[in-house]
């Protein structure tokens, strides 16, 4: 409950509409109201003998109120169910928006996938709250309110025997909503385990395979579901007798109205249409009574998802612009002074999301930079060459923020990363990232996505750079070529071009590849290598590389292990000297000749 | 309407009507479930009957003098009560039945899902994310369980109290009823235009939040290529222009299902009014009582009522049709490695195991690769241990998953004993090889667990058997509940050189015909290094092993090694053999092993990579 208070926002900013939408709905309930009253009046105006013209100003009123009902009935259903599309957009926003300023360590620590299930799921059950839940609840309130009005005016004995079931009924409905929730709670539970199950099930589909488990883990699969089915089970018993115990406290009104109404007509306290009258406001107020669980349901859901919600929007933002950004002095120049980084201290700040699982892994807990000294002078071809987890990657990440950077560790154009401008850092590089993530457009969208004002021939120039020519790079419609979901359209060194034209079409001082061209043929990097070297008369540019002769030009080459520089120098230095470098060379050289057998 | 949207509708049925076998494994159920239908009708229909009885011969005398009119009064209400009590009764059994029914038929639906993925191949997990996979067993399944407790019945019962209610009316004035059905036409006429608005509406909703939620799921996958670029406004305008579009077709979905809803409301208040005027003019002439008024009334907001919701028993359906044929999509998928009939089972062999002319690809979702192994020969004696090596890619995890049959080739065979391996029943074939993946999978459970895996094929002595071969007791004793150990997911919460002791141990537990090892290429430290060696010495000592091999250690426990390159076997022989040809397996070695070079033999594969 205090969840939907810090939320309240999300709805009281339509509280106009809110408010208007109630209005209406009063009318709209007040007309419906009415109708027993009018129906009333006839009848005992036919039992004083009234004339035919009589019963059709009757009929006729009754028409008007339907006409009434009608009208405000579908502008108040308009207003408040709209509100709470616009409600359910709006929270989509607002998780959207956080979403893109959280840091790539928040990604690690929830799932693609789990991030799909809060924005869909969870924000479908705020939106249920937010307009049936409200409207029908707001309906019933009125109701209720319209009816006892309208009954006292008739008889106040009645009118209490109609409202004397209802404390009975809140009880009976408290009582059971809250067994309900304890059954959802362990019913959800259940599910969680019963997901857990499938999923490592398919994650684990080799070992599985393998081992010939597929008739034990059937069969825990088949427990857990039985267990789930269970729950869902006890909860559906408690929610089955939840809405005949309502109706009944309904009937039980009918026959308190009959039993005690009909003395009173006797007696000549109570007309014949006055009694008639009641018998409708029972029957009209049923209908609200009973959706009062479901209501209370759809708020319980509700306000569990904003929970959900809230862990995202709560979540820290640990890469932000500082309040007031220094100046970046664009020169190229870049260093980086003592640099030690875990995965771990980024994932822990993600408690409520289960990052301190995550951060206590042995891999995470590893340092992958470990103090780091490097440098990169205005207008170099800097490399980053080691193993695999040597920590190059996450070093270049650091240069632009990627990874949250320590004080005084991250220097470009001399200033602290930290102290700069987020978006004037990364536009101050031109990034290749290792993972060749392309949006679903087509090619020349993908190549403009770094730089939206490029004109057209700017975007065919730096295809043509990256070594995408029209004629040769064997795109079905060149720059138009649609590159399907992820780029799967293409094939991974073409999808490698792309990303690397889209860096190119910059002018960021700074070029950054990561591993960029592990997937082109040795001919066509060449020929884009010795395009690059052009490249060099306008930017920096610092290059991590798997192969050797893609970086052995350069000015200087950084040597890691184990998230340490362990060597830096000139290619003709480095293997000139017994070392990692030496023998990284080495080996590419046997492999090389390997590949020739 | 269009006809593409007939199409679909019409498919949508075709795709229910699957569903049949599931829903009549509990017929038994439902037609429990629906013996209430008539009755829960009945009971419709007496509670106003009863109203009528009770004004017509007790209030109605009593209000001109006739005090004794009262008398039979109470029973009547005991009656009334009687049946209100009845009918609420029926409808707890009804709708527990149902929701009995669903989950009964989700639970078979379910399993009929598990099992069916437990019977496909590697080859499909290669094609399907796992996400979407899941999916399929998880929320799709949970979609029709809202068909079956909220559709089919509800739509039944609806129909029943709808046709007894018409028909009771009928039979007791059937021109009263006219003039209370006088609006009817003029209501299903606009519900006919509405639904069919409101339907486009949905659809294109349907589509629109499709495009919205792929929009969202590529832009949390390019999150890291969307901020480098700092094109986070862009996206959130992309995002907007989604939205608004997708707020407006919503919004024009709600303004016809308020249209609709109100016009059921209006047209029962507009009844009410001919009800009243037409019994009115009765009344006067003396044909009809105000009873007989007050049941019409009641009789009508019965009838009306389950009209109000139509549009949402109709998106409930759609939804339930879409999840449907996902779910029989992933039914449909064919097993495409299985067990033939009545095959024996392997359990153990005498001589040798062959692999013979085996050429395999993996196929990708055109169904077509590139070979990896092209019509590799090889044998595996008795006892025999072969060494298996190769740069990054030449085939050699390949081999061991062929040999599984976790993969079909696409020519060639493997014998055992001379004996075709796919004659041979399947779960046998996989036992009779104990394997140790490159990646250990660890499953969320206790240690113990982990090494047996629940199969009835180890016994609980051999788990303990199997640890302390492999020396696995030492961190396992040092764990505070020791075997029953709860892992972390994933084994998060043990160092790989625990893992591989686990998974060495699991291989060990089932005590199978032939181990089968994919050395894992990740360095260690050299004490867990040396761990893992006396390990595997204890594994495949006195067993019949093939190795992929990526350690110098382990090459020297090996009777044969086979240089696998490019999908083909080239060299074969004794290490010194080998090395003395001075060919592949030289430079292999050079690459690998070869301790002049300063380098873990680890990576070297990875930077092979090429």
């Amino acid at each position: 409950m205090s969840m939907l208070r810090s939320y309240a926002h999300l709805f009281t900013r339509y509280r106009l509409s809110y408010a208007f939408g109630m209005m209406v709905l009063l009318v709209t309930n007040a007309a419906y109201m009415a109708i027993p009253r009018v129906f009333g009046a006839a009848v005992d105006a036919l039992d004083g003998g009234a004339a035919r013209r009589q019963v059709m100003l009757y009929g006729g009123a009754i028409v008007g109120l339907a006409a009434v009902q009608a009208v405000s009935r579908i502008a108040s259903r308009i207003w408040v169910l709209g509100i709470s599309r616009r409600v359910e957009y709006d929270l989509k926003e607002l998780v959207h928006a956080r979403l893109v300023r959280l840091a790539p360590s928040f990604y690690n620590v929830l799932s693609t996938g789990d991030l799909m299930s809060r924005l869909t799921n969870d924000v479908m059950l705020v939106r249920a709250m937010g307009g049936p839940g409200v409207l029908y609840f707001a309906n019933a309130v009125l109701l209720w309110i319209l009816g006892i009005g309208f009954m006292v005016t008739l008889s106040w004995q009645l009118t209490l025997v109609v409202v004397a079931p209802l404390p009975l009924m809140a009880w009976i409905v408290r009582g059971m909503a809250h067994r309900m929730r304890a059954y959802a709670v362990a019913s959800r539970e259940s599910l969680g385990a019963l997901n857990t199950t499938v999923q490592e099930n398919l994650a684990g589909a080799q070992v599985v395979r393998s081992f010939d488990l597929q008739y034990v883990q059937t069969r825990r699969f088949e427990e857990r579901s039985q267990d789930y089915v269970g729950w869902a089970l006890k909860e559906s018993w408690t929610r089955a007798q939840m809405i005949p115990l309502v109706g009944l406290t309904g009937g039980l009104s009918y026959v308190g109205v009959l039993g005690l109404g009909a003395p009173l007509v006797a007696a000549g306290r109570l007309s014949l249409g006055d009694l008639v009258a009641f018998i409708s406001y029972v029957a009209m107020l049923a209908f609200p009574t009973v959706a009062f669980g479901w209501i209370l349901s759809l708020l319980q859901r509700g306000s569990a998802a904003l929970e959900r919600l809230d862990q995202i929007l709560q979540a820290p933002e640990t890469i932000a612009s500082p309040a007031e950004p220094e100046p970046l002095v664009a020169t190229g120049g870049i260093s980086v002074r003592g640099l030690t980084f875990r995965y771990a201290d980024a994932m822990a700040a993600y408690g409520g999301l289960g990052g301190e699982a995550l951060a206590a892994s042995q891999q995470a807990r590893r340092a992958a930079l470990l103090d780091v000294d490097f440098d990169v002078a205005p207008g170099e071809f800097v490399a980053l060459v080691g193993r695999v987890g040597s920590g190059k990657s996450t070093l270049l990440k650091a240069l632009m923020r990627l990874v949250e950077v320590p004080e005084e560790t991250v220097y470009v154009g001399n200033a602290d990363v930290n102290r700069l401008d987020l978006s004037q850092l990364r536009g101050h590089m031109a990034y290749v990232p290792q993972d060749d993530f392309l949006f679903s457009t087509s090619v020349s969208s993908n190549i403009a996505f770094g730089d939206p004002s490029a004109s057209a021939e700017s975007l065919a120039a730096a295809a043509v750079r990256a070594g995408l020519d029209p004629e040769t790079s064997g795109l079905s419609q060149g720059l138009d070529t649609e590159v399907g979901e992820r780029g799967l359209n293409l094939s991974g060194g073409q999808r490698q071009r792309v990303a690397l034209a889209r860096a190119l079409v910059t002018d960021a001082p700074v070029l950054v590849l990561d591993n960029a061209l592990s997937n082109v043929d040795t001919q066509t990097e060449r020929v884009i290598l010795a395009g690059l070297t052009e490249e060099r008369q306008r930017r920096s540019i610092i290059a991590v590389s798997n192969r050797i002769t893609a970086v052995q030009d350069a000015d200087r080459i950084y040597v890691m292990d184990a998230g340490r520089v362990v060597d830096a120098g000139r290619h003709g230095e480095l293997i000139a000297r017994p070392g990692l470098y030496a023998a990284m060379h080495e080996q590419q050289q046997i492999s090389a000749r390997l590949e020739r057998y | 309407m269009d006809a593409g949207q007939e199409a679909r509708r019409s498919r949508d049925l075709r795709i229910l009507k699957r569903l049949r076998p599931y829903v009549q494994q509990h017929a038994g159920l439902l037609v429990l479930a629906s013996l209430t239908l008539p009755l829960l009708a009945a009971a419709q229909l007496a509670a106003p009957y009863l109203l009528r009885l009770a004004i017509d011969r007790h209030v109605t005398p009593a209000a001109t003098g006739d005090a004794s009119a009262l008398g039979g009064l109470w029973t009547l209400i005991l009656v009334f009560l009687a049946i209100q009590v009845g009918e609420m009764a029926m409808r707890f059994i009804q709708l527990y039945l149902m929701q009995l029914a669903g989950q009964r038929m989700m639970h078979d639906l379910r399993m009929a899902t598990f099992r069916h993925l437990q019977r496909l191949s590697m080859s499909f997990f290669d094609r399907n994310p796992i996400g979407q996979v899941m999916t399929r067993v998880t929320s799709d399944v949970e979609t029709l369980n809202e068909l079956m407790s909220q559709g089919i019945v509800a739509m039944a019962r609806d129909l029943v109290t709808l046709v007894g209610i018409v028909a009771a009316m009928a039979w007791i004035d059937w021109r009263l009823t006219l003039a209370s059905f006088v609006v009817l036409p003029f209501l299903v006429a606009i519900l006919a235009a509405v639904r069919v608005r409101l339907r486009d509406a949905y659809d294109r909703s349907r589509t629109l939040v499709a495009r919205l939620n792929a929009f969202l799921q590529e832009s949390l996958t390019g999150m890291g290529v969307i901020q480098v670029f700092g094109q986070q406004e862009r996206k959130r305008d992309e995002f907007r222009a989604l939205r608004d579009d997708l707020l407006r077709i919503d919004l024009s979905g709600v303004r016809y299902s308020s249209f609709l809803s109100a016009s059921v409301q209006a047209a029962t208040t507009v009844a009410t009014a001919l009800v009243l005027v037409y019994g009115g003019f009765g009344i006067i002439g003396g044909t009809v009582t105000v009873g007989l008024l007050v049941q019409f009334l009641e009789y009508l907001r019965r009838f009306y009522m389950p009209l109000e919701d139509l549009s949402d028993k109709y998106d409930t359906l759609q939804r339930a049709a879409a999840s449907t044929g996902k779910i029989f999509a992933l039914l449909d998928e064919p097993v495409t490695i299985a067990s033939v009939v009545d095959a024996p089972t392997l359990d153990s062999f005498e001589d040798e195991i062959r692999l013979e002319n085996l050429t395999f690809a993996y196929e990708d979702t055109a169904g077509e690769g590139q070979p990896v192994l092209k019509g590799i020969d090889l044998s595996l004696r008795r006892g025999e241990k072969v060494a298996l090596v190769g740069a990054t890619g030449a085939g050699k995890s390949s081999v061991v998953k062929v040999l599984q049959r976790l993969y079909e080739p696409q020519q060639g065979r493997v014998t055992i004993d001379g004996v075709d391996a796919r004659e041979f029943e399947l779960g046998s074939l996989r036992r009779f090889f104990g394997t140790v993946p490159q990646d250990v999978f660890l499953f969320t459970d206790t240690i113990g667990a982990n090494i047996g895996l629940g199969s009835e094929h180890v016994e609980d002595d051999a788990i303990e058997r199997a640890a302390s071969l492999v020396e696995a007791t030492d961190f396992i004793n040092e764990l505070p509940e020791r075997l029953e150990t709860p892992l972390g997911e994933r084994g998060a919460n043990l160092s790989f050189g625990e893992r591989q002791l686990l998974a060495f141990a699991r291989a060990l537990a089932s005590d199978p015909a032939v181990l089968v090892l994919d050395e894992a290429t990740s360095s260690v430290d050299s004490e867990t290094e040396s761990r893992i060696q006396r390990a595997l010495h204890n594994l495949v000592a006195d067993r019949t092993a093939l190795i992929v091999a990526h350690r110098l250690s382990t090459i020297r426990e090996v009777d044969r090694i086979v240089v696998l390159h490019h999908g083909e076997v080239r060299e074969q022989g004794t290490h010194e053999e080998l090395l003395s040809m001075d060919g592949i397996y030289a430079c292999l070695y050079r690459l690998q092993y070869d301790s002049t070079i300063d380098t873990g033999p680890a990576e070297a594969a990875d930077i092979v990579s090429v």
